[in-house]
C-alpha cells in the first residue's frame, strides 16, 4: 500500500521540528506563565490584598525601616518600603515585557526595512546604510544612554527609544546580508525579468526568506532588551520610582543583601528565568528554522 | 548645607555629594614632605620614627590606661577637599587637619563636651571677666600658648602674626574658604580687604603681595602672643565661630604657594602632633610624629600612636568587613562609615563598636518653594504649606530614613544640642485639619506637586515614595522632579529662575552648622535670612522672606550675652515655622564603626568621626 506523505509548508516544517524540542517548549510554556503573570498583576494584587505601591509600614517592615521576610501575608516578603515583593515583581514583568515586546518591534521594523533596502538596492544606498550601521553599532550603549537620559530625564518611552534605536543595527546588517544573497536567486531574477517591481519583489520573494532567520533574532533580542531595560534600571535611568521594574528593585536590593536575601533574590530570579526563557527558545526556534531548510 | 544622599551629613554640603569636593581630588603622586627638611631634621625623624616603631607598646600598670605607640590604619574611599587649613571646608578635610593643624579653640575628646570649644592654640576661653572679651562685647583678645612651635627649620614659634596671616588667606581670589560668608560681615575690614583681594591675579606673588601689603582693620597681631579681633556687633558665637580650621595660624612660608594648591600640599608645615609624610591624592596619606610638637602645650590631642596610615582606596563595604575582622591593619573609618544595612544588623547585635553620633544636624529636611506659580501660587499661601505639613508624617519618613535609632525626630529648626533649641511641634499629623486648611485656601481640585531629588539618592528616592503616598491620603499629588546628583544644587537648587518657573514645588534638601553649640546663627543666617540668604550666594532655595524673622535673626545675632541670644534664637524658631518655611524632619545620628582594639574611641561632632588623635591601641594590635 502506498503511503502518502502530506505536503507541509516551511513553517509547519518550524512548528513540526519545534514540538519535538522539549527545551523550547518548556521555555515557551515559562514565557507564557511570565505574560500571565503580567496580565494578572491586578489579580496578584487583589488575591494578596497589596497595592502595588502601597507601603505597609507596621507589617511589611521593621521599626527600623528593614523589609519583612516572606510570610503568610507577604509570600515573596516586602521591599525597603514595606510593599509586597510579590505584587511588584508581578507588575515589574508588566514593564519588562512592555520594554522587551516594544524596543525589539521597534529594533527589527527599522532593522528589517535598512537591511532590504541596503541588500537590494546597493550602490549608495547600501553605502550608507551600511556605514550607519557602522556608526551604530560603534557607539557605547551605556554611556550614550546615561548621556541622553541625564537630558531628557528618565522615563520608560526614552528607554524604548534608546534601546530600539541601539538594536536596530545588527537586525539590519544580517537582514542585508542575507538579502544580497537571494537578490542573486533565480527566482529573483526570473520576477525581475517578468517586469515585477522593486517592492513587489522584496515583498513576496525577498521578505519571506528573511522571515526564519529574523525571528530566530528576534526571540533572542527579546532578552537582551530586557537585561539592557533592567540595567538602565538598576543605574537609575529606567522609569522613574515608584514604577515597578526589575531592575529598579535589584537596585535598591543592594543596600539590603546582607539583612533581606528575598529582596535580591526574587526580582533577580524573575530576571534570570524570563531572560534563559527567551533564549532557550530562540535556540530552539533556530534549530527548528535550520532543520526546515535541511 | 548637607545632602541627604548617604550617611555623611558633614559640615555644610555632605561631602559624598558636594560637587566641589568631587573637583578637589587632585591626581598624581606627592613628595613627601620630609625629603624638603635639612639632614639634622631628617635624622631625628628617622630616630624617631625608629625608636617608636620598634619599641614594644609601653602598657602603664593600671589594666586599660593608654598604651603609646603603633600605627592607626584608617581606612575609606574619598580625599580631603584641601590640604590647606585656611581653606578646607569638609570633614574629611577637617580630619586630616586634627593631626597636623591646631586652632585657637577646638573641640575636645571629652565625652559630654565634644560641642563644646576649648583653648588650644590660645591660653584661655575669652569672657568679659577675664578680659578677652571687652565690654562692649566687640574685641576679643586672644593670647597664645608659650611652646607651640612650627616644624620648620629651625622650629619657630607660632605666632599672632601667623594667625592673621592665616585669616587674611581664607579670602584669596584662587580658592576663597566656603565658609566665608558666616563671617564676612562680622570681622571689622574684612569685607573691605576681600573685596580688593577678589581683584588680585590668581598667582602666589601676587596673593602674597597683597596680603603683605593690605590689613584688615579688625584682626591684629599685639607683640608675639596676641591675636586682636574686633567686630561689627556683639556675636556671642564668635569663639564657636573660632574654632573653624579656617581661622588657623599660617607660617609665612604659606605665601610661597597658591591657597588649596597642590605645591603647598607637598610643602605642608605642621603645628600639630603629626606632621605629612606622604600625601598621594586619593590614594594615601601618611602622618609621623611632629618632633617639634611639645605635649604639655596641647591640651587637645594626647597623640598616643606613632603613626596615621589613612588608605583611601578601600569601599565601604571591605572596611566595615575589616573593621569587625579585627585585624591588626584596620582600626578606623577614615570617610566610610557603615553601610545602612550592617547598621541595623549591628544595633540588634548591640556591637559595641558601633557609635551612633549627634551630628546636630537637619538633615534631610523639605524645602517649601514659596515662589512657584504652581497651582496659581499655592505654595506662597501660609494655610497650604501648613496643610502639607499637617499630611506629613514624620514617622513614616523617619522609618524609611532607618528607624528612630538612627534619627532623632525633629520638629522646629534648631536640633537639641544646639544653643536656643526648645522642643515643640506645631503641624502634628493630622490629615483632617489640612483637608480643611485646603477647602480654605480654596485650590483647584487634585493640586499635583513637584518634588525635587537626587535620583541617585537612596533616601531620596525613599523619602518621595513615602511622602508621595502621606499626601495622596488628603488629595495631593506628587509627581518626582529626579534630578542627577551633580546637578542637583548648581543646575536647580541654587539656580533662583528654577524656582520661580516652578520646576519644583517641594525639594528635599539638609543642613548642618559650620560649628557647633552657639550654632544657632549657622543655621538661620544661611537659610531663613530673607533675600542676603537667596540663592545662589545663600541657601534660602524656597525664598522664604519674613520681615519678623528678619528682624528676629538679627537682633539675635547682636545679642550681648548667650542668655539674650539663646531666648532670641527660640522665638526665631518659633516664627519659621509659625511660617511653615519648610518641614524639618530628623537630627540624624551618625554611625561609626572601629575595630574592637581602637580604645577611648571619642565621636567628636565636628569631624563626624572618633578622634584618632586620642585613640590608642590594645597591645599586640599595633599595626605596621
Amino acid at each position: 500500500m502506498r503511503e502518502w506523505v502530506e505536503p507541509s509548508g516551511p513553517w509547519r516544517m518550524v512548528w513540526k521540528q519545534l514540538r519535538r524540542d522539549w527545551v523550547a517548549v518548556g521555555a515557551a510554556v515559562v514565557i507564557l506563565a511570565i505574560v500571565g503573570l503580567a496580565v494578572c498583576a491586578p489579580l496578584v494584587a487583589q488575591v494578596t490584598r497589596h497595592g502595588v505601591d502601597t507601603q505597609y509600614r507596621t507589617t511589611g517592615l521593621t521599626a527600623d525601616g528593614l523589609p519583612r521576610p516572606p510570610s503568610r501575608e507577604f509570600w515573596l516578603g516586602t521591599d525597603d518600603l514595606g510593599r509586597d515583593v510579590l505584587v511588584r515583581i508581578a507588575y515589574g514583568a508588566r514593564t519588562s515585557l512592555l520594554v522587551g515586546v516594544a524596543a525589539t518591534g521597534m529594533a527589527v521594523a527599522i532593522g528589517l526595512v535598512a537591511g532590504l533596502v541596503a541588500g537590494y538596492f546597493g550602490g549608495a544606498v547600501d553605502t550608507v546604510v551600511a556605514r550607519l550601521v557602522d556608526l551604530v553599532l560603534s557607539l557605547p550603549f551605556l554611556l550614550f544612554a546615561i548621556a541622553l537620559v541625564s537630558v531628557t530625564g528618565p522615563g520608560l518611552a526614552i528607554v524604548i527609544v534608546v534601546i530600539g534605536a541601539f538594536s536596530w543595527a545588527s537586525v539590519a546588517r544580517i537582514v542585508r546580508g542575507l538579502v544580497l544573497s537571494i537578490r542573486e536567486r533565480e527566482y529573483v531574477e526570473a520576477a525581475r525579468a517578468l517586469g515585477a517591481s522593486s517592492w513587489r519583489i522584496l515583498r513576496v520573494a525577498v521578505l519571506p526568506n528573511v522571515a526564519g532567520p529574523v525571528l530566530v533574532y528576534t526571540t533572542l533580542l527579546i532578552p537582551t532588551v530586557i537585561v539592557a531595560e533592567a540595567t538602565l534600571s538598576f543605574l537609575g535611568l529606567g522609569a522613574p520610582p515608584p514604577t515597578p521594574t526589575w531592575g529598579a528593585m535589584l537596585n535598591e536590593a543592594v543596600h539590603y543583601y546582607q539583612v533581606a536575601w528575598w529582596y535580591v533574590v526574587f526580582p533577580g530570579a524573575a530576571l534570570l528565568v524570563t531572560t534563559l526563557a527567551f533564549n532557550l527558545l530562540g535556540d530552539g526556534i533556530r534549530d527548528a528554522v535550520a532543520g526546515a531548510d535541511r | 548645607m548637607s545632602s541627604i544622599g548617604g550617611s555623611t551629613p558633614t559640615g555644610r554640603m555632605a561631602e559624598s555629594e558636594h560637587p566641589m569636593f568631587m573637583l578637589c581630588k587632585q591626581g598624581g603622586l606627592l613628595r613627601p614632605r620630609a625629603i624638603l627638611v635639612v639632614p639634622v631634621l631628617c635624622l631625628m625623624m628617622v630616630l624617631s620614627a625608629c625608636v617608636t616603631e620598634t619599641t614594644p607598646a609601653r602598657n602603664t600598670a593600671r589594666p586599660g590606661a593608654p598604651l603609646t605607640g603603633g600605627t592607626l590604619n584608617m581606612l575609606g574611599s574619598g580625599d580631603v577637599d584641601y590640604m590647606d587649613p585656611n581653606v578646607s571646608y569638609y570633614t574629611a578635610g577637617y580630619l586630616g587637619l586634627r593631626m597636623w593643624s591646631r586652632q585657637l579653640f577646638a573641640y575636645p575628646a571629652r565625652p559630654g563636651k565634644t560641642t563644646m570649644p576649648a583653648p588650644d592654640l590660645a591660653t584661655q576661653i575669652p569672657t568679659r571677666s577675664n578680659g578677652g572679651i571687652s565690654a562692649d562685647g566687640l574685641t576679643y583678645t586672644i593670647t597664645l600658648r608659650q611652646g607651640v612651635r612650627w616644624n620648620t627649620n629651625p622650629p619657630r614659634p607660632v605666632t599672632a602674626a601667623d594667625v592673621v596671616r592665616g585669616l587674611k588667606r581664607t579670602c584669596n581670589p584662587a580658592q576663597p574658604f566656603g565658609g566665608m560668608p558666616d563671617f564676612r560681615d562680622l570681622i571689622v575690614g574684612y569685607a573691605k580687604f576681600c573685596d580688593g583681594f577678589a581683584r588680585v591675579p590668581q598667582t602666589a606673588s601676587a596673593i602674597a603681595r597683597y596680603i603683605n601689603r593690605h590689613e584688615i582693620a579688625g584682626a591684629t597681631a599685639r607683640g608675639e602672643r596676641t591675636a586682636v579681633f574686633r567686630l561689627t556687633h556683639p556675636a556671642t558665637y564668635f569663639v564657636e565661630m573660632l574654632t573653624l580650621p579656617a581661622f588657623s595660624p599660617a607660617p609665612v612660608e604659606y605665601l610661597r604657594y597658591v591657597p588649596g594648591s597642590l605645591e603647598l600640599a607637598r610643602n605642608t608645615i605642621s603645628n600639630g602632633p603629626y606632621q605629612i609624610e606622604s600625601y598621594r591624592p586619593t590614594k594615601e596619606i601618611v602622618f609621623v610624629r611632629n618632633p617639634v610638637w611639645d605635649r604639655s602645650t596641647d591640651p587637645i590631642r594626647k597623640a598616643y600612636v606613632d603613626k596615621i596610615v589613612v588608605d583611601q582606596t578601600v569601599s565601604q563595604e571591605s572596611t566595615q568587613l575589616q573593621l569587625q575582622a579585627g585585624t591588626e591593619s584596620a582600626d578606623m573609618e577614615w570617610d566610610n562609615f557603615p553601610p545602612s544595612s550592617t547598621v541595623a544588623a549591628l544595633l540588634s547585635q548591640r556591637d559595641p563598636n558601633l557609635h551612633l553620633g549627634a551630628t546636630s544636624s537637619s538633615n534631610p529636611f523639605l524645602v517649601f518653594n514659596i515662589v512657584s506659580p504652581n497651582n496659581r501660587r499655592a505654595m506662597a499661601k501660609l494655610p497650604v504649606r501648613r496643610a502639607i505639613a499637617h499630611a506629613i508624617r514624620r514617622r513614616d519618613l523617619i522609618q524609611a530614613l532607618g528607624g528612630p535609632k538612627l534619627n532623632e525626630p525633629l520638629t522646629h529648626v534648631l536640633p537639641s544640642t544646639v544653643m536656643g533649641s526648645r522642643n515643640f511641634d506645631i503641624y502634628p499629623y493630622n490629615p483632617g485639619k489640612t483637608r480643611r486648611l485646603l477647602t480654605q485656601a480654596k485650590l483647584p481640585r487634585g493640586m499635583t506637586l513637584k518634588f525635587l531629588y537626587r535620583s541617585d539618592s537612596e533616601a531620596g528616592r525613599k523619602v518621595f515614595t513615602t511622602l508621595q503616598q502621606n499626601l495622596r491620603e488628603v488629595g495631593i499629588r506628587l509627581e518626582g522632579v529626579a534630578v542627577p546628583n551633580a546637578d542637583f544644587f548648581t543646575k536647580y537648587l541654587q539656580v533662583p529662575s528654577v524656582a520661580r518657573r516652578g520646576v519644583w514645588d517641594i525639594a528635599l534638601a539638609g543642613w548642618a552648622p559650620d560649628w557647633h553649640g552657639d550654632a544657632a546663627a549657622s543655621f538661620f543666617g544661611p537659610l531663613f535670612s530673607g533675600k542676603k540668604s537667596f540663592p545662589p550666594a545663600g541657601s534660602n532655595f524656597g525664598f522664604y522672606n519674613s520681615p519678623v524673622t528678619n528682624r528676629l535673626i538679627r537682633q539675635a545675632m547682636a545679642a550681648p550675652t548667650k542668655e539674650q541670644a539663646a531666648q532670641l534664637w527660640t522665638q526665631v524658631d518659633r516664627q519659621v515655622m509659625r511660617d511653615a518655611a519648610f518641614y524639618p524632619i530628623t537630627n540624624p545620628r551618625q554611625p561609626n564603626y572601629h575595630a574592637p582594639h581602637v580604645r577611648n574611641a571619642v565621636f567628636i561632632p565636628a569631624l563626624q568621626n572618633f578622634d584618632p588623635t586620642n585613640v590608642w591601641l590594645e597591645p599586640g594590635k599595633h599595626g605596621g
